[in-house]
């Protein structure tokens, strides 16, 4: 059941999980076959935008760093109206990448930005997996890059949501990096085909809820 | 600093150096052509004398390094052409040492890419990396700015430039490229030729040198930059100490390996050693490597080194003699770029 004290009934919540039950960092977290410890968990959103029933389009969110160290940063905003459809980016555009040193959310402060190779990681995990055999496996995926052919940005469209409610947006992480360990990847830190490929499959585990709190 | 040396930096990258018309020649004939305009947008960060003042204070200062024992300075000498020729790789705190020889600071805001590996897109954020290099200065941001916040000298010099109480990672990277932008050269007897002024004109050898120069260099060394800021392959043997494949560590394409920038060859002669590992310390041992040890089976060399450059004894002396006409001492001794005084 998805958790997250003080959210109100407005406020567009992102929420990292390990099968639909929010992360907290340090914290053991089981998806009944294996379990998860993160002691890092970062990542950008950007371009949230929501479509009424009228058809009319209104930029929600440009950017944001759902850092969850600092857990308040799962909460996107507050939707003034219902809304018919949402789209975001997973990730930074390229713009974002190529226009130098910036502040906020992108202040390469935050641990977020590549001074080898220039760019932002999308999203940074680090921590320890262990499998039904008790196997312990250290992980660390900084996942990012901007440069064609290896793009690590993903678009996100939800069509159809239910206009009364007011959805949350989770990630289970379980869906891919439980693959993505047992395929042998446990560090991932540079732009390329296997961050493009996993970004791909961070797309595909995010989902829509519209469980109540 | 008086206010004629601020209008021409903060004007002259951004217009002078633009419109300031270069003569092209060869033997027969004399054409106008203009400089490219520069990639950096201005109108994002303009130059001032405050922030020209606190980017060359921030240059200078090992402030930057986490022991505070080194500087941008210390790999960038100005009258080296803000390269550094005391060792053929850079080196950082407590000795350690890079694998790349430092670049020369020159025109840099005609630069789309920095780094040998063309790995930095952008010259305000290009700093960052050298701050937080371990092999280089091995600092954090937030140290940085722990630091230069609790000075009181930098938070004046800060609220000044920026009208802020809290001094930011944009605001330390956009001071340091004031400074750094304005590294301008253009003021060499290459120039001066070009432009026609009274008293300066080339040799004979200069001339052929001129000639052979662009008969054979300047596809990629383009005048006026003397450089085309791309990335090719030269086909020098890879280092097997190092290992460094340049351009493919970036993008993860084999087709990048062992491309690295092209540099400027202006102020050449005083931006030694030479090459990306500066293996060479002689400009005659780089002539000499283009002309004779090229390996044309290299899978990797640019094209445009496919068709050996065959240059006699004479005319290796000849293009050498025009290289260095490029030296252009008004920027090498220029105190304004020198080391803070007050």
């Amino acid at each position: 059941m998805l958790s997250l004290s003080g959210r109100a009934q407005n406020d567009l919540i992102f929420l990292p999980c390990i099968k639909n039950e929010a992360i907290v960092l340090n914290h053991p977290i089981s998806d009944g076959v294996n379990t998860y410890t993160f002691n890092v968990l970062k990542l950008y959103l950007s371009n949230f935008q929501g479509k009424n029933s009228s058809g009319e389009t209104s930029l929600l969110m440009p950017l944001a760093l759902v850092d969850l160290e600092h857990p308040d940063t799962r909460n996107l905003g507050t939707i003034q109206q219902p809304l018919s459809s949402i789209s975001f980016n997973f990730g930074t555009d390229s713009l974002t990448n190529v226009s130098g040193v910036l502040d906020g959310p992108v202040d390469p402060i935050n641990g977020m930005y590549w001074a080898w190779n220039s760019g932002y990681i999308n999203l940074k995990a680090e921590g320890f997996f262990t499998d039904s055999l008790n196997n312990t496996i250290p992980f660390e995926f900084h996942i990012g890059g901007y440069l064609p052919p290896f793009p690590t940005a993903q678009n996100i469209t939800f069509d159809s949501l239910e206009n009364s409610k007011i959805p949350s947006v989770i990630l289970n992480m379980n869906e891919w990096l439980a693959i993505v360990i047992k395929e042998g990847h446990t560090n991932v830190m540079v732009p390329g085909k296997i961050a493009t490929e996993i970004s791909k499959r961070i797309k595909e585990s995010i989902l829509l809820s519209h469980t109540n709190e | 600093m008086n206010r004629f040396v601020f209008i021409f930096i903060g004007i002259a990258s951004a217009f002078i150096t633009y419109r300031c018309s270069i003569l092209k020649t060869n033997r027969h004939d004399i054409q106008e052509i203009k400089w490219p305009k520069p990639v950096y947008d201005f109108s994002s960060n303009s130059i001032s004398q405050v922030g020209f003042e606190l980017g060359r204070k921030l240059f200078y200062d090992p402030i930057l390094s986490r022991d505070s024992s080194v500087s941008c300075a210390t790999c960038h000498l100005q009258y080296t052409g803000f390269a550094h020729v005391d060792h053929a790789v850079s080196h950082g705190i407590d000795g350690r040492k890079g694998t790349r020889n430092a670049p020369a600071l020159i025109n840099l805001s005609w630069k789309k890419f920095f780094h040998w590996d063309g790995g930095v897109n952008h010259i305000d954020v290009q700093a960052i990396n050298p701050i937080t290099s371990s092999l280089e200065m091995d600092n954090t941001l937030e140290e940085v700015i722990r630091r230069l916040s609790s000075n009181e000298e930098y938070k004046y010099l800060f609220q000044n430039v920026f009208s802020s109480k809290e001094i930011t990672t944009a605001q330390i990277m956009t001071a340091i490229t004031q400074f750094t932008r304005s590294l301008i050269s253009q003021n060499s007897k290459y120039d001066k030729v070009m432009r026609k002024e009274e008293g300066y004109t080339f040799t004979e050898q200069e001339k052929n040198g001129l000639q052979l120069f662009r008969n054979h260099c300047a596809s990629c060394h383009q005048e006026p930059l003397f450089t085309v800021n791309k990335l090719k392959c030269n086909g020098l043997p890879m280092n097997p100490l190092i290992n460094d494949v340049g351009r493919y560590a970036i993008t993860g394409n084999p087709e990048d390996s062992l491309m690295f920038m092209i540099p400027t060859l202006r102020n050449i002669e005083y931006t030694f050693p030479y090459m990306h590992d500066g293996r060479f310390k002689k400009l005659k041992e780089v002539i000499n490597y283009y002309c004779n040890e090229i390996d044309t089976r290299n899978t990797y060399l640019s094209k445009e080194l496919q068709e050996p450059i065959r240059l006699s004894s004479d005319d290796q002396k000849d293009l050498l003699a025009f290289l260095l006409t490029l030296t252009d001492k008004d920027f090498l001794f220029d105190p304004k770029f020198s080391y803070p005084k007050n």
